[in-house]
């Protein structure tokens, strides 16, 4: 039996994986916080008692995410390039591009039949089209994020949000919910803004199907049908999987490789 | 010992100025700040005066700089030009500025305007490296060292010029000894420090240059190869004379073991003839037609051929191209690239935008191990179908 652990701490959310014989035995979500280091071992403890798994029991473990530094209990470090791509492969083996929303950045993934990194790009200078996004609008608009998808499939057709930074954005909405504009309409609007930072990062890499979304705004049925729409093409969902879990346990699936010996990309005979 | 010669570099390229430029100064001898490659060191250095490369080392921010120039000028140049205006340069005794490109053009229009410098040369560069736009810029060679012979009071005959091509190609030769050092099998010095070394070769005069060069040689002579198993990376694009930008590369496991930067290696010309008949045409020739930037329109050709076969040289195994956020020469050169790359499939690329004097965040640096990751990736892929590296 062989257990493997994958802890990807992300900029807003902290998640840990517990493989046995590579399939989850553990999934965990909690907030990133200001000492990676106490956050990664707590999520990681989590995980071992929701498996029933000591410590000692696990054979390896590699840490990801922008504190995967932090991890001081993992034997090595992946980029959530690579493990986004490798957990999304896991859970759709079809798929070729992978499009992860994270809290602070955006990458668009391209992965071969094996889910191996092929090419990436990555928006990584800007918030418009990030979690952030989604967060700064929620508080100008008093709207839980949840509830933006409930608005989002409302009646009415979307605004236009002309800005291009998200400061300025949350100007051009406050704006128009002073002009009196419904709710529903700057939802939309701002969704499929963020749709077009998306999909204009993804075209950029190329789309090649099949497709799916990871990271936590990926849970977000409005964002995932904006984009769609700017996109011209239809996503694969996880069946119940959690989008947000990718980076994890892609993570926990690498580290099952180097349990075996396996090097970075190679196929287990 | 090769560490305590680093760190005497680093100390010598944190600021604008060093101890050597003070000597420098406190013997009375004049020092020229210039901005580009294309304002060749010998015929400064033969009107007797100190060439220092302009850099916008130890400026806090570039805000006296952006009120005169726009928002969207590279922020090299307006890091420069901001401690320019706040007088950090004053104690040049010139300036020479060229057209480059157009942000470092308009500096000369601030250098003239709002800083204290006494003297003022400008090198009109014709924009393709043309034998027939070669006298243009030799013309030019000409008016900018009658303009200082003029200020300076000097007189700049063949055997000042010649004496200066020594100097320097002295310089180049310790250079190449380091960039070969460098792209060993097992290279004795990180890219970052050996950005740091091309970097000190231009803001102290030869001389000290040579003895401080020749040091570090020896020094590294008994270091311990460093390991490239994780990738050997060549660096192309524009203006970076921040080492510490290629430490946050070289952080994610990899080594930059060869560059074609203009603060780095791309400089470093052939040697000149020390003996040539007419030493101004000698020099005119070798910066005019040895070296090219992304400015020299037309002469993608001849770029694009030297990074392959640099690329083949080293064994590299993969290319980061770097530019600063609206660098526009270097931006085509980039399309340039990425389009060669997709017709020959020649080598993989990670291009990265930057501003000056800004530290990569982890943001850079995931980029930068997963572009490590997927060379890992098809090298393991590679070597598990039996194929070569």
């Amino acid at each position: 039996m062989a257990i493997t652990a994958g802890v990807d701490i992300g900029s807003t959310a902290s998640k840990a994986v517990l493989l046995i014989d590579r399939e989850p035995a553990a999934q965990i979500i909690g907030p990133s916080s200001t000492n990676p280091k106490r956050t990664a071992r707590e999520i990681y403890e989590k995980a071992l008692a929701a498996a029933g798994v000591k410590a000692g029991d696990v054979a390896y473990i590699v840490g990801t995410g922008y504190g995967r530094t932090q991890v001081e209990f993992a034997v090595k470090n992946i980029s959530e390039i690579t493990c986004h791509g490798r957990g999304a492969h896991f859970l759709v083996p079809s798929v070729r591009t992978v499009i992860d929303v994270g809290g602070q950045d955006t990458k668009a993934i391209c992965v071969d039949s094996k889910g191996n990194l092929l090419d990436f790009a990555m928006n990584d200078k800007c918030a418009a089209g990030t979690g952030r996004f989604l967060e700064a609008m929620s508080r100008s608009m008093e709207v839980s994020i949840e509830d933006m998808e409930t608005y989002y499939f409302e009646e009415g057709d979307p605004c236009t949000i002309t800005s291009m930074c998200s400061v300025f954005a949350e100007s051009e909405v406050i704006n128009l919910i002073n002009d009196g504009v419904p709710l529903p309409r700057i939802m939309k609007g701002l969704l499929l803004s963020l749709a077009v930072r998306v999909s204009s990062l993804t075209q950029r890499l190329g789309v090649v199907e099949d497709i799916v979304m990871t990271g936590g705004v990926a849970k977000n049925r409005g964002v995932l049908d904006a984009i769609e729409k700017k996109l011209k093409i239809a996503m694969k969902r996880f069946n119940g999987a959690d989008p947000q879990l990718a980076g994890a346990l892609g993570a926990a699936l690498i580290a099952a490789d180097f349990a075996e010996g396996t090097e970075l990309g190679v196929e287990r005979s | 010992m090769a560490e305590e010669i680093l760190r005497e570099v680093g100390r010598l390229i944190r600021g604008i100025s060093n101890r050597h430029v003070d000597e420098w100064k406190a013997a009375g001898k004049p020092v020229i700040g210039y901005f580009c490659h294309y304002a060749p060191r010998e015929v400064i250095l033969a009107a007797g005066a100190l060439p220092l490369r302009l850099r916008g080392a130890g400026s806090e921010d570039s805000s006296s700089g952006d009120a005169y120039l726009s928002g969207r000028l590279c922020t090299f140049v307006r890091h420069v030009m901001s401690l320019a205006i706040d007088g950090g340069y004053d104690f040049l005794d010139g300036e020479i500025s060229l057209n480059s490109c157009d942000h470092v053009r308009r500096s000369a229009d601030v250098f003239r305007k709002k800083t204290a410098i006494p003297f003022h040369g400008f090198l009109s560069v014709p924009r393709h490296p043309r034998a027939s736009l070669y006298g243009y810029y030799l013309e030019e060679l000409r008016k900018l060292l009658a303009g200082m012979e003029e200020h300076f009071g000097v007189k700049v005959g063949p055997d000042e010029l010649r004496g200066a091509i020594r100097q320097i190609n002295a310089n180049r030769d310790r250079l190449r000894t380091i960039n070969e050092m460098r792209a060993d099998d097992r290279p004795k010095l990180t890219g970052a420090e050996a950005l740091s070394i091309h970097i000190a070769s231009q803001v102290m005069p030869p001389a000290a240059f040579v003895d401080l060069a020749d040091r570090l040689i020896e020094a590294l002579k008994a270091r311990p190869g460093l390991d490239t198993s994780r990738g050997r990376l060549v660096m192309v694009g524009a203006e970076l004379d921040e080492p510490a930008y290629l430490e946050a590369i070289e952080s994610q496991g990899a080594l930059v073991v060869a560059d074609l930067l203009c603060f780095g290696a791309r400089s470093v010309l052939g040697p000149l003839d020390e003996n040539a008949a007419d030493p101004l045409d000698e020099i005119g020739r070798a910066y005019f037609f040895s070296s090219s930037c992304a400015r020299m329109i037309g002469d993608f050709p001849r770029r694009w051929q030297e990074l392959k076969d640099l690329y083949e040289k080293v064994r590299g195994d993969g290319v980061i191209f770097e530019r600063i956020v609206f660098c526009d020469p270097w931006g085509a050169d980039l399309h340039n690239i990425l389009h060669r790359i997709e017709q020959e499939k020649t080598f993989p690329v990670l291009s990265l935008t930057r501003e000056y004097n800004i530290v990569p965040t982890g943001q850079v640096k995931t980029r930068i191990q997963a572009f490590l990751e997927k060379l890992e990736i098809a090298r393991a892929q590679q070597a598990a179908s039996g194929g070569e590296r």
